[in-house]
């Protein structure tokens, strides 16, 4: 797997990504997300991709916070057709060797809906370590 | 007065909300596919600007619009803007703002924002023949070209 980026020539096909019709509130649209990506200038885009095709997206935001380098996860999706393969773990840990080398930091950090415990026990299993609760998310966080 | 505002995350959230009538849905795409449109765009390093329409305090409306080479120009062999996308919200139509806001991405255009250019190049669905009317008001004329459906109108600078 690989993380590229999205032209005019596969966004097309990046655009058909969906995540399961139960998974919708807790991750925005590829096309908000591009939105996003749009709207915040720093953060960066990724498509996630196998050999033969595009399977999700990502979305980071490097920044600091509080003194320390911080990068977050925004966004992560695996489409439906491609969700229990183990995509997301392969993802998750592609995109952590990324950030480690585009963007060095201090801790990076990603919120999970507490709901969404196939997400939350992923990003354990990873590594990140439970944070404090906002409003509807639970933060994560792994240390560099 | 008509002004151009920046895409940022204060406004944006209102501007993916402006929306036009249901009978003029076909005409133009949604904001939100069009600012992805203008990401994908951004990051493959075309040159382009996405802002935000206001009359006075209000938010009215969207435009998107890139400079094309002559070389890559799908319209003609001239270096140009290319209007991709320009909404009015529903609610603030019939109060002139299309012309206005038209006439103002003219003139900004006529500053050469990102880079030299000949001509403004757009275009429309047949059946919409109020945008028909506006744009030859402001001088652009049908080159006879149809383009995805959409009759093509080319306006010297």
């Amino acid at each position: 797997m690989k993380l590229i980026e999205i032209t005019p020539d596969n966004h097309h096909e990046a655009r058909k990504i969906k995540v399961k019709e139960e998974q919708d509130h807790f991750v925005a649209s590829i096309q908000n997300t591009l939105c996003d990506a749009y709207i915040f200038k720093e953060s960066v885009f990724k498509l996630i991709s196998t050999e033969e095709r595009i399977v999700g997206y990502t979305l980071i935001y490097p920044h600091d916070h509080e003194g320390k380098k911080r990068v977050n996860i925004v966004r992560l999706a695996i489409d439906q057709k491609d969700q229990g393969k183990g995509y997301g773990k392969v993802a998750l840990k592609m995109i952590i060797d990324w950030i480690k080398k585009d963007y060095p930091c201090d801790v990076i950090r990603i919120s999970v809906e507490p709901e969404n415990i196939v997400a939350k026990t992923l990003y354990i299993k990873t590594g990140f370590i439970e944070g404090e609760i906002e409003g509807k998310e639970q933060a994560l966080y792994m240390e560099i | 007065m008509i002004r151009f505002e920046e895409i940022t995350w204060d406004n944006a959230d209102a501007v993916m909300k402006l929306e036009v009538f249901d009978h003029q849905k076909d005409f133009v795409a949604p904001n939100t596919y069009s600012l992805a449109q203008a990401f994908v765009g951004l990051s493959s390093g075309n040159k382009l600007k996405a802002f935000a329409i206001y009359h006075d305090k209000d938010l009215v409306g969207f435009i998107l619009m890139f400079r094309d080479t002559g070389k890559s120009n799908e319209y003609g062999d001239d270096d140009a803007y290319d209007i991709m996308r320009f909404m009015i919200d529903k609610n603030h139509q019939n109060k002139g703002y299309g012309k206005m806001a038209m006439k103002h991405a003219i003139d900004y255009i006529k500053t050469q924002p990102m880079g030299s250019a000949e001509a403004i190049y757009l275009s429309f669905e047949p059946e919409n023949l109020i945008a028909k009317g506006l744009y030859e008001s402001l001088g652009f004329k049908e080159t006879g070209q149809i383009m995805h459906g959409e009759l093509v109108m080319r306006r010297s600078l």
